[in-house]
């Protein structure tokens, strides 16, 4: 849109353009078009037949084509009832093009009382307290321990946005889709007490964006859930599905360090 | 008594029924279904009535000598000898129909078809068609036309023309064979059999229809300027109403293209007669008609080329107004953008230059001459010394999705800007740059030149580039060879000429593809033999032409190369006095300044610096910000005064 009132703006110059005696005065400027916000059909109009012949970018700021790309990183999950996970993770991707990437993603997780759940008492001292780690240990869901993940990740999306008017930021959007190993605290043996490291595996699904800072670094946002099966610490058993959500925070490495384009 | 009455009435039935039976089932308006034989001659004979109101008629013939009461100048003479740049630039002269004996096959008989029929037995002469054994033969071949068999179609007209026994329906066969081999796709071929039929003169049956045919012919080729000879040679003829107008804009353009080889020639005379013949050609072509566009445009050209700038402008600015979007319903956009050029290059000269950027603005991103624009702007806008605009064009042009585009003077527009800003390191590095990237095109240039070549083998060069390119094998020398072949393409009419020859290799193959039944037939011989001769004919013009383009941008490129130099040697006298300045001042004085800039745009802008990459939509609209230049900006190396 903005291309499009750049144009507009551009095409309105000359008609302000000084008169001149010699020369008959060229037609008027058309006025411009009535455009709905998001209209793109005139912004493809204005790219014309070069929409054929020549990709939208070249000579890239920042290429992930046949790169690894490390990435050390910290996450937290959020909307857990129980424990507030904080992950220390390390990350490998391979990216085959400029969309296409393998990841493999290893973490061990520092679990803490999130407050959510409250133990409420009747009677005479009546009111709510944040339960203690000893007493949700092995009793609550959601005690991750260790975590991994082997993800297919898909890079759609390369952009780029103006802040503040000066710098330009360039981005891009990815997603991710993969299978998920974790060990988490679970219900101790019977007449143990604590709790049992128990292995299991899931899926995990999320969004992810880089901000290149330069050549071979970028900064790494990621929103994921961690889909699994947790055994159930009620009296009742059974097994519960869990929807550990986190925000990853990481920077990436990318190796060889230098690329060329163009 | 009553049976031979009958018979003979039958005879005379069918001699008549051939005129009746003309269609335009090869055309590509859908064709009538194949009917019982009885139903079929029915449907024929209607569609020839319907044909007639749009076909040549002895009223539409009335029509047209009232509407011109002064009989059309004499056409030129086929080009027989060597042309400049592919056109005839003899006196122009009307060219009588070839006579019947030139012709590679016997003409029609002057006796009646009665008396030379093929031997026919007792059997066939109590055929209660009536049609004679020859006569069936050819309405077989037409049948296997109507049910698209066209192959078969091919070989049977074939082989009707080429029986010396088949005299009287040779011209008929040869007739059908032109359209179905239309049917197939080998245009170039059908040409060939259309203008044997032309050929024969005015007098013969299917030679009105045959120029229909010519036309058809033109909208299938990538080049319509193949027809442009035959157009000529029979500009005396009667055309078919219908065609009239892009008859008329044909021959207005032959003219042109004529009189533009004159002009090069030095023959301005001649020239400019050609010139006047154009446009009272192009004046025949009625406001409203598809071809007005143009024809119109046309005659701005023409009146340009002859000086008269104010018609010119007004007849552009007509164009301009009836190809505005909404408005042009015939496709014009082509010929909008070549318009716009027109129209800025004439403000261009003028120096006008304001105006100028106006209508290269006009040529919308992505149009063929959008480029040519951009880099033209560029100049219009270094006059009047907006040298940021004049930058930021060139940033678009040296892109790397242009990367192969062929700009020499953009470089040195560039170093003229630096030049002119007192950055005479950055504009010795860009002259250096574009010694670096053109020395080698111009060495390359001279020594194909120098080479004396017959002007096939100047054409053979560029067709092993361009072969090479397209499979993926160019590499070191190639890569200069292929911006030679850019340059040399850039030609038009080089382009189109090589475009045609493409296209007959392509029929070549065609033929080559078909099935061993037609490939290996005497039809696929002759048709190869005649492309074979064609392509010998485009490719000798095409050398010429490349000769001549080559030459000229060698000339160029010289030119150019030189001017480096000077610029180089400017620079290098500007700085040597600079510094002798400095030396004087104790290092105390300095070349140059930084220039107070602002990144502030208008509100409806936004300021995107520029990081290196290039982004599609943005092409076009960047501006260079000159962040220092001269210590004086004012009395820098050029003052920009009075300029529009």
């Amino acid at each position: 849109m903005r291309r499009l009132l750049l144009g507009l703006a551009l095409l309105l110059v000359p008609a302000v353009a000084r008169p001149q005696a010699a020369a008959p005065s060229p037609p008027p400027a058309p006025p411009p078009p009535q455009l709905e916000a998001g209209d793109t059909a005139e912004l493809e109009r204005d790219v014309g037949p070069l929409k054929d012949r020549i990709p939208p970018v070249a000579r890239h700021v920042f290429l992930l084509k046949q790169r690894w790309e490390l990435v050390p990183s910290v996450a937290f999950s959020f909307r857990d009832p129980f424990f507030t996970k904080y992950v220390f993770e390390l990350s490998l991707t391979y990216n085959f093009d400029e969309t296409m990437g393998v990841m493999a993603r290893a973490g061990y997780a520092a679990d803490a009382v999130s407050g959510s759940a409250q133990i409420c008492t009747t009677g005479s001292t009546a009111g709510c307290r944040s339960p203690t780690y000893d007493e949700l240990n092995g009793k609550a869901t959601g005690q991750i321990k260790f975590l991994g993940a082997l993800d297919f990740q898909w890079t759609p999306i390369y952009g780029k946005f103006n802040l503040f008017g000066e710098w330009v930021v360039h981005f891009d959007l990815y997603g991710i889709l993969g299978p998920a190993f974790l060990t988490y605290a679970g219900p101790p043996s019977a007449g143990q007490p604590g709790s049992s490291s128990v292995f299991t595996a899931g899926g995990e699904v999320g969004i992810g964006m880089r901000f290149f800072l330069n050549k071979f670094m970028a900064l790494r946002l990621e929103l994921r859930d961690d889909i699994y099966g947790e055994r159930s610490p009620t009296v009742s058993g059974g097994t519960t599905v869990q929807n550990q959500l986190f925000i990853d925070v990481g920077l990436g490495f990318f190796f060889p360090t230098t690329f060329h384009d163009g | 008594m009553l049976r031979t009455l009958r018979v003979a009435a039958l005879g005379l039935l069918l001699a008549s029924a051939p005129a009746a039976a003309q269609t335009f089932q090869g055309l590509d308006t859908p064709a009538p279904k194949p009917a019982p034989k009885k139903k079929k001659k029915k449907s024929t004979s209607t569609s020839a009535t319907k044909s007639t109101t749009s076909s040549p008629t002895a009223t539409g013939g009335t029509a047209l000598s009232q509407a011109t009461p002064t009989p059309p100048p004499p056409a030129p003479a086929p080009a027989t000898s060597e042309p400049a740049l592919g056109v005839d630039l003899t006196q122009p002269t009307p060219v009588k129909p070839k006579s019947a004996k030139d012709l590679p096959m016997p003409p029609p008989p002057g006796a009646g078809a009665g008396k030379k029929t093929a031997p026919t037995t007792s059997f066939e002469a109590l055929d209660v068609t009536g049609k004679t054994a020859d006569r069936q033969r050819l309405e077989a071949a037409n049948a296997l036309f109507l049910a698209k068999e066209y192959d078969k179609a091919a070989l049977a007209a074939w082989e009707l023309v080429s029986d010396p026994k088949m005299a009287p329906l040779q011209l008929e066969s040869q007739y059908l064979l032109g359209k179905t081999l239309y049917r197939m796709g080998l245009y170039h071929s059908a040409l060939a059999e259309f203008s044997q039929i032309l050929g024969r003169g005015e007098q013969t049956r299917f030679f009105s229809k045959s120029l229909e045919w010519l036309f058809f012919i033109s909208h299938k080729t990538t080049n319509e300027a193949i027809i442009l000879d035959e157009v000529a040679r029979y500009a005396n003829a009667e055309w078919p109403e219908k065609y009239r107008s892009e008859f008329y804009y044909l021959l207005a353009r032959y003219q042109f293209v004529r009189g533009r080889a004159l002009e090069q020639v030095e023959q301005k005379a001649e020239a400019q007669k050609s010139f006047q013949e154009a446009q009272r050609l192009a004046a025949k072509v009625p406001r409203g008609d598809p071809f007005y566009v143009r024809t119109k445009f046309l005659q701005g050209v023409i009146a340009s080329r002859q000086g008269d700038q104010s018609a010119a402008l007004e007849d552009l600015k007509e164009v301009v107004r009836l190809t505005r979007p909404p408005a042009d319903v015939h496709g014009n956009e082509q010929v909008r953008d070549l318009t716009f050029m027109d129209l800025a290059r004439i403000h261009y000269a003028a120096r006008q230059n304001r105006y100028a950027i106006y209508y290269y603005g006009k040529i919308e991103r992505g149009r063929p001459e959008w480029l040519e624009a951009l880099f033209e702007s560029a100049w219009a806008n270094y006059r009047i010394g907006q040298y940021q605009q004049a930058l930021g064009n060139l940033v678009t042009l040296s892109s790397p999705f242009f990367r192969d585009e062929y700009f020499p003077e953009a470089l040195l527009l560039k170093a003229v800007v630096y030049y002119e800003n007192c950055r005479y390191r950055e504009s010795t590095a860009i002259i250096q740059e574009f010694e670096r990237r053109y020395r080698p095109v111009y060495d390359e240039l001279d020594a194909l030149v120098k080479k004396d070549m017959e002007a096939p083998e100047y054409y053979q060069v560029l067709a092993d580039v361009q072969k090479k390119v397209r499979a993926g094998k160019g590499g070191g020398t190639d890569v200069i060879l292929e911006r030679v072949l850019k340059l040399a393409l850039t030609d038009r009419e080089l382009k189109n000429t090589n475009d045609s020859i493409l296209e007959v290799e392509k029929e070549m193959d065609l033929v080559a593809a078909r099935p061993p039944a037609f490939r290996t037939s005497d039809l696929a011989r002759h048709i190869d033999d005649d492309l074979k001769k064609e392509r010998q004919e485009l490719v000798k013009r095409a050398g010429v032409m490349a000769r001549a383009k080559l030459e000229q941008e060698l000339a160029n490129l010289r030119t150019l190369l030189g001017n480096g130099e000077r610029i180089k040697f400017e620079t290098t006298g500007k700085e040597k006095e600079f510094l002798e300045e400095q030396l004087q001042a104790g290092g105390r004085k300095a070349i140059v300044k930084q220039y107070r800039y602002s990144v502030a745009v208008a509100d409806d802008q936004l300021y995107w610096p520029f990081t290196g990459e290039y982004w599609r939509d943005e092409l076009g609209t960047y501006e260079y910000t000159l962040t220092k230049g001269c210590v004086d900006r004012s009395g820098g190396n050029r003052k920009v005064t009075g300029a529009q």
